[in-house]
């Protein structure tokens, strides 16, 4: 895989308003990750989204196979759904998982699927961004937490990140 | 007096161009997560709570000492200009395909015909904090330095 380096225009700059505070900003370059996954449709990587939500599931859906054009998705709507697929399935190479969902949670369900397939990769997506909601999904087992709605830079560097045929 | 002795030697030796610059990919929410330690006894005092706002998918390219230098001057300038029971929240985003930090404090402000002059090393400077804090001028001017200078250029090269 081909890593490309972008280089950007470093920037420092501050805005400010009296008696209200300050906000100062920098740019750094950002890693760009070439995605290079086989193309072979032999070996489409399975992609499993897990959400209670349609239209979240269209939405990641939509970005991932503008990412990845060749990727297989599956979904879940529950937790319970996404431990028996994971069971049962061996060609999920990633899994995105939500939090709040009916029958089975997505702190329970990772915990589960990470004792079926501890080298899944588990990614939390939820739009409750907390320090605690970010210890929960770690502790839960998830590899890397995203939040909702989702970015495409960062769906991006997140797939490639674990989803390589290195 | 350490944090003045080190960002004399750092700017020093930016300026006479003998860093030595070690450019990686760096987890943004992992040196942020640093700082904020190395920073919250100096916060406690104040009652200013740290905040780690950033994605743990936020992946730069960078040095690490240089980038700590910076997060470190920038939320040491934020707590020194922060009144008791204040807050600095220190945000990483992808913008405009960059990785844009942001520290951000609810403070005294500065006043606009400041802002202009605030990364330039200029003894008119109001460098006192809310707590009476003494300061430099350096660590901004290092900040300027380093993000403007050394990271492009050396950022460059590796193209």
């Amino acid at each position: 895989m081909q890593r490309l380096y972008k280089k950007l225009s470093g920037k420092i700059w501050v805005e400010s308003v009296v008696g209200k505070g300050s906000s100062f900003y920098f740019t750094i370059p950002l890693v760009e990750n070439k995605i290079e996954i086989e193309t072979s449709k032999n070996n489409k990587p399975t992609i499993l989204i897990v959400d209670d939500e349609d239209l979240n599931i269209m939405l990641i859906e939509a970005l991932l196979l503008e990412i990845i054009p060749h990727s297989k998705i599956i979904y879940a709507q529950n937790g319970k759904q996404a431990t028996e697929l994971c069971r049962i399935n061996n060609d999920i190479k990633l899994v995105f998982m939500d939090i709040k969902m009916p029958v089975m949670d997505g702190f329970e369900a990772t915990r589960i699927i990470k004792t079926i397939r501890p080298e899944l990769p588990v990614i939390a997506q939820t739009a409750f961004v907390s320090l605690k909601d970010k210890n929960s999904a770690f502790a839960s087992g998830c590899d890397s937490f995203i939040a909702k709605p989702v970015d495409k830079g960062v769906l991006k560097l997140t797939v490639n990140k674990y989803l390589t045929t290195d | 007096m350490s944090d003045l002795l080190g960002n004399l030697l750092e700017w020093s030796r930016s300026q006479r161009k003998v860093m030595n610059i070690r450019l990686s990919e760096i987890r943004i929410v992992d040196v942020v997560k640093n700082c904020i330690d190395l920073l919250n006894a100096s916060a406690m005092k104040k009652n200013i709570r740290l905040i780690n706002n950033t994605s743990v998918d936020l992946i730069a390219f960078a040095d690490m000492e240089m980038l700590t230098t910076v997060l470190r001057n920038l939320i040491q300038n934020a707590i020194k200009f922060t009144d008791t029971y204040g807050t600095v929240s220190i945000e990483g985003e992808i913008f405009n395909n960059e990785c844009q930090i942001c520290v951000r404090d609810n403070g005294i402000g500065i006043k606009p015909d400041m802002i202009d002059r605030i990364f330039q090393l200029d003894e008119t400077h109001q460098s006192v904090g809310t707590a009476n804090e003494k300061g430099t001028g350096l660590g901004l001017m290092i900040c300027k330095d380093f993000i403007k200078n050394s990271v492009v250029r050396y950022g460059l090269r590796v193209l």
